[in-house]
Formats: structure tokens, C-alpha cells, sequence
């Protein structure tokens, strides 16, 4: 398997990788459309440069899935510059989550296809769910943050 | 919205694939099935959960979201003490304990106000997540099985709500009173046998 794919894939199967991107979606899921592609786009493009960038320690991940998940639990509608914020902050969390242990360029593109698809995809049908089942994203969003705290106080110990 | 979903699903399964082959059983894989199973596979963990979607589907908003959403974060302090260390006395106690409590709560049809009801559920979650956080050290893959436990558990959550909205069904009123009572019942049975006495 390339660097590319391994990129994409090393995010796919990292549980807190995927925890960040759906707390990221359920965040972006009370938003139109137009804010969700600005979140999903500054998320893989940040995705991209975090996912090269070995300087940005992976431990930062827990505590940014905590405030995503919170910012969903809340029911928060990111709009305009927050909504990029959000967008930005989960695209780095799910890439720094998951990133392989070599850097090789093409893994930043792979990053930024999955997060852009998974975002993309997971915020339409969260924005769905949010029309007919309010509460689901503040559930979700409860999750995440769940994950994120007990991850972060685990690696906190170690 | 039957393509974009049938898209997502398609998407999700085309990434799981390689993910599925990759770990059998062990690593992440394991670990994430294990946190999954934890919370499934003991019937006191299963009770309490479940009675915490049922109860708040049946006291109505806020509390239909807000238990389900409190339980899981503030089962992360009980979890952090677990990681930590720090020993919380009769916690297999106070895990029984809830299942009677919540589940004569459902029976009676108790519509206790929201901050009692929040408090009650948070003094449980304390206890259900030192029980999971104890383990989560010791865990193949902590990070996987964290994630497994917690999903695990909002799921049986939402199993819970839709349970519990048969209250707005005719007769679905007494039926969950019933089932209420039986979680009681059974929650009295574990305590016994978490006290030695069956």
C-alpha cells in the first residue's frame, strides 16, 4: 500500500481519528451547507499540514475531540469563521489522532481525502438526522467528548 | 436521501474492509470489541444503561437528551479516577445499586425534577465509569477500548429512548411500569450475588 493510502487509512481505523470527525460532523451538523463545506475544506486542508507536520504532538487530539464533542452537546450552530474554526480544529485532531509513522508527502493528501469525504459526508447526514432527531447530535457529541476526556487523562498517566 | 444514504453506507463499508482484514481479534480491533462488549455483556452495566434512556424518555424534555448526555460525562470522572488509581469504595455496590434505583424509578413513574434527576444519574455514572476506567490500563488497545465502551454505552442509551417513547403508545404506560419492576427485581438479584447472598 502507498503513502497516499496508508494516509487515508491510518485515519480510518484509529478510533479517535474517527471520534474527532464525527464530533467534528455533529459540530458542523446544526450548520447550512454552505458553512459545512467551509469546515469540511479548512478541516482537510489543515488536516493535510498536520498530518506532515510531526512538530504538532498527537496528544493534542484528545483534548480537541473533547471540546468538538462539547461544542455538539451544546447544539451550537458554527457559522461563518466559527464554523472554519471547528472544521479547522477537527480536521488537525482526526489527522494527529491517526497519522502513520513515516512522513512522506503523499500521506498529507490521503489525510486531507479522507477527512474531506468523511466530514462531508458524515456532517449531511448528521444535518439530516438534526431535522427529525434533534437530541442524536448532542448525544453523539457526548460520546466524543466522553472519548476525548478519558483519552486524554490516559495518556496524561502514561 | 435514500441514494445519500445508501452513499454513506457504501463509503463507511468500503473503509472498514481493509480495517476488518488488517486486525482479527487483537490490536485495535480487539481492544475496540472488547470496550463494545464490556458494557453488553454484563447484565448490571446493560440494566442501568437502559433504564437511563427509558427513564428519560419517559419524564419527557429536557431530561430525554440531557441523562443520556450527562451520563457519559460525568462517567468520565468516575473513569479518570479508575485510570488514576484512585480506589472508590463499594463500587460494585453502587453499580447494583443503580439498576434497583433507576429501575423503581420507571416503576413508580417517578417525574423527579431535572437537577435531581441529573444528580442522581451523575452519582451512578461515577460508579459504571470507575468499574470501566479500572480496566482501561490493563486493556490491549486503551485508546479502542475506551471508544468501544462509550459507544457502546450511548447506544444501549438510545435503545433505552426508543424503548421508553412507547409511554405515548396506548397501554405502553403500564408496560414499561412492569418492565421497570422487573429491572428492580433483577437489579435485587445482583446486588445479592454482588453481596454473596445468592
Amino acid at each position: 500500500m502507498g503513502p497516499f493510502w496508508s494516509g487515508a487509512l491510518h485515519l480510518a481505523v484509529s478510533p479517535l481519528s474517527v471520534a474527532s470527525l464525527l464530533g467534528t460532523a455533529a459540530a458542523l451538523g446544526g450548520t447550512d451547507v454552505r458553512d459545512a463545506g467551509r469546515g469540511a475544506l479548512a478541516g482537510s486542508a489543515l488536516g493535510a499540514c498536520a498530518a506532515l507536520a510531526y512538530q504538532v504532538p498527537g496528544g493534542l487530539a484528545a483534548p480537541a475531540a473533547a471540546v468538538l464533542g462539547g461544542v455538539a452537546v451544546l447544539a451550537l450552530r458554527p457559522h461563518g469563521r466559527f464554523a472554519i474554526c471547528v472544521g479547522g480544529l477537527g480536521g488537525i485532531a482526526t489527522a494527529i489522532a491517526g497519522r502513520p509513522d513515516t512522513i512522506e508527502w503523499p500521506v498529507g493528501p490521503g489525510a486531507a481525502l479522507f477527512i474531506f469525504l468523511g466530514l462531508s459526508l458524515a456532517t449531511a447526514a448528521f444535518q439530516e438526522i438534526d431535522a427529525r432527531f434533534p437530541l442524536v447530535r448532542r448525544v453523539v457529541g457526548a460520546w466524543v467528548a466522553a472519548i476525548g476526556l478519558l483519552l486524554g487523562a490516559l495518556a496524561l498517566r502514561a | 436521501m435514500k441514494s445519500r444514504i445508501i452513499l454513506l453506507l457504501a463509503v463507511l463499508g468500503a473503509l472498514a474492509v481493509p480495517a476488518a482484514q488488517a486486525h482479527s481479534g487483537a490490536g485495535v480491533a480487539g481492544g475496540f470489541t472488547a470496550g463494545f462488549m464490556h458494557p453488553l455483556g454484563g447484565l448490571d452495566h446493560l440494566l442501568a444503561m437502559a433504564s437511563v434512556g427509558i427513564w428519560g424518555a419517559f419524564l419527557g424534555r429536557p431530561l430525554i437528551w440531557m441523562l443520556p448526555v450527562a451520563f457519559p460525562l460525568i462517567m468520565v470522572v468516575g473513569g479518570v479516577l479508575g485510570i488514576l488509581g484512585i480506589p472508590l469504595p463499594f463500587v460494585e455496590v453502587g453499580v447494583s445499586s443503580s439498576v434497583i434505583a433507576l429501575g423503581l424509578a420507571i416503576a413508580m413513574a417517578w417525574r423527579a425534577p431535572p437537577a435531581i434527576a441529573v444528580a442522581i444519574i451523575s452519582v451512578f455514572a461515577i460508579f459504571h465509569g470507575h468499574a470501566h476506567g479500572t480496566e482501561l490500563p490493563t486493556a490491549a488497545a486503551p485508546e479502542a477500548y475506551a471508544a468501544g465502551f462509550v459507544m457502546a454505552t450511548g447506544l444501549i442509551h438510545i435503545a433505552g429512548i426508543g424503548i421508553g417513547l412507547l409511554v405515548g403508545v396506548r397501554g405502553g404506560q403500564p408496560l414499561l411500569r412492569a418492565a421497570g419492576g422487573v429491572i428492580a427485581a433483577t437489579g435485587v438479584w445482583i446486588l445479592a450475588g454482588t453481596l454473596g447472598l445468592a
